[in-house]
């Protein structure tokens, strides 16, 4: 049955796109000491690209991390609520190809997306090309 | 005289980044350069002094998509410097494992990279739209294959399951009777995919190329065998060099690779044409019920090898998988020391080959790593000057565009392994 709630840490482990490991990592620790229900699955996924649909099917209400590029501050936490609200945010940063944003976006037109998603962008500095 | 350069400056839809320049003189083309940025090269500067089985985890960070094709290449490398033999029981599920990877890569491109260009859409989004089932299929075989990865490497990106001489361990049997019901299950779904590919309007052009893999008498080659072309060649992975000349071109960071002097092709169309014989009744059956006929020189027919061989891949994981037994001992010993080795093995997009020389304690000296996408480079430009002449130079920058980005993607450039997008300059 879809009731569980995960927490998804996505992005390379190089650099400053590392910053949803390091999230996940501590947010492990936290419930492996108890400050965290152990009800919830805490998740890191290297650029998972299309299979991060498959990797959130068995959920009902995913909050998902990712590093973000914009005009904000390094270390400022942007919080949305709904898929539409996510892709409407500007400079969005994927270090892949296969962005988080283009692959939830083919999950919604699929059906394949869980019943509540929230997303959490981290500024970092941005990639210079 | 009229002049006309067109640039593409990002490749859409392709893994990793790249860059098309040409360059038009009355009508003609005069330049068509690809220019591809390639971090595996260095990747075999990370290499040196590193031991044995950091090889084998380091080689998987090159490609998030073909992560195990790196992985065996450099363990079959080191196993052979080292005088390893490992056991059938190894050789048969790095079998397994590797068809894993075939499915997964070739159902994304299949549907999200080649499958829009030939259907008529911007992308696979708006494909989906249209299409939900068609993209879902995808979608779910490239999960099977991703899990068939877990079920030896612990994860479908990046697997840390094999190591030199084997794998740290053995699935369960339970494990493994999931994956195959799986299989079982999905195998229909593979058929369907053939049947797709091959009702797909594709554009119909014969090109004169050559085509490069790997050749085993018994079986379709994955993992091992002599590597052969279509104008005779059959060497042994080991003579490579002698025959293959790598050479830099001032536009692109990637190797340029020849064979004799001249452009080959590698990959799932290559591999199909030379390797046909050895595909099971049930897939010749079925090509032929649907009119297609391989050996094929029509570049365009690599989405219909694509979805051969994860026909096949399915049902050589499914054989391997119903006879699997538990073997407590998935690895053989190592036995470092300083010598020179190869490894070639067929990656998805085609031959990966490696070459390592090592220190007394088995520490990597020196590496060497020819990925698929470089060999390909130099017949993704001929091909581009024969298809643009064809289609016609008088077309708009637009559609020049277009029409060079289909035929690139069709190659399924990882240009994130020896290689974003296509940059187009067009100078007319």
């Amino acid at each position: 049955m879809k009731n569980k709630t995960a927490i998804i840490g996505v992005g390379s482990p190089f650099g400053d796109d590392n910053v949803a490991e390091q999230v996940i990592e501590n947010l492990m620790q936290a419930q492996s000491s108890g400050e965290l229900s152990s009800h919830i699955d805490i998740k890191y996924f290297d650029r998972p690209g299309y299979a991060l649909l498959e990797l959130i099917q068995d959920y009902s209400n995913v909050k998902l991390i990712d590093a973000m590029v914009s005009d904000k501050p390094i270390g400022f936490i942007h919080r949305y609520d709904s898929l539409s609200a996510f892709q409407q945010a500007k400079n969005t940063l994927s270090s892949h190809n296969m962005g988080v944003a283009e692959v939830l976006a083919l999950g919604e037109v699929l059906g394949m997306l869980p019943e509540q998603i929230t997303f959490y962008g981290i500024e970092i500095k941005g990639f210079t090309k | 005289m009229t002049e006309k350069n067109i640039n593409v400056p990002v490749l859409a839809r392709v893994e990793g980044e790249g860059a098309l320049d040409i360059q038009i003189r009355d009508n003609k083309l005069t330049k068509v350069n690809l220019r591809i940025f390639e971090p595996p090269r260095l990747f075999e500067k990370f290499l040196e002094g590193r031991e044995p089985n950091e090889v084998i985890d380091a080689v998987a960070r090159i490609c998030g998509i073909c992560p195990i094709a790196y992985q065996m290449s450099a363990a079959h490398a080191l196993e052979s410097i080292f005088d390893m033999h490992p056991h059938q029981w190894i050789r048969t599920m790095r079998r397994a494992f590797y068809c894993g990877e075939w499915i997964e890569s070739h159902a994304i491109h299949i549907h999200m990279l080649a499958g829009p260009d030939f259907m008529g859409y911007p992308s696979a989004l708006e494909m989906a739209k249209d299409h939900p089932e068609v993209v879902k299929n995808g979608m779910k075989i490239h999960g099977l294959g991703n899990e068939l990865m877990s079920l030896f490497g612990k994860r479908g990106v990046h697997p840390v399951g094999a190591c030199v001489g084997g794998f740290y361990f053995a699935p369960t049997p339970k494990d493994v009777k999931t994956m195959l019901e799986k299989l079982e299950t999905h195998l229909p779904l593979a058929e369907k995919i053939l049947e797709w590919t091959a009702s797909l309007d594709l554009p119909q052009q014969k090109q004169d190329f050559t085509c490069v893999c790997l050749r085993h008498p018994d079986e379709y080659a994955i993992n091992e065998g002599r590597i052969v072309s279509s104008k005779g060649l059959d060497i042994i992975i080991d003579d490579y060099e002698q025959h293959f000349q790598e050479s830099q071109s001032p536009h692109s960071t990637a190797l340029h690779s020849h064979l004799h002097g001249k452009p080959y092709l590698v990959g799932p169309l290559a591999r199909v044409n030379l390797n046909y014989d050895l595909l099971p009744d049930v897939i010749k059956t079925k090509l032929k019920a649907l009119d297609i006929t391989f050996p094929s020189y029509n570049m365009f027919h690599s989405i219909i090898a694509r979805a051969v061989e994860i026909y096949y891949a399915m049902l050589e994981a499914i054989r391997i998988l119903r006879a699997y037994v538990y073997h407590d001992q998935p690895a053989v010993a190592m036995t470092p020391k300083a010598s020179v080795g190869f490894g070639c093995t067929e990656a998805p997009r085609g031959l990966l080959w490696h070459r390592y020389e090592t220190l007394n304690d088995g520490r990597i000296k020196k590496a060497k790593i020819v990925p698929p996408t470089s060999q390909n480079q130099a017949r993704i430009e001929e091909d581009l000057r024969t298809y643009l002449e064809n289609y016609g130079l008088h077309h708009d920058d637009e559609k020049l565009r277009f029409a060079s980005e289909v035929v690139i993607r069709n190659y399924d450039p990882c240009i994130s392994c020896s290689t974003h997008f296509l940059t187009l300059r067009v100078d007319r």
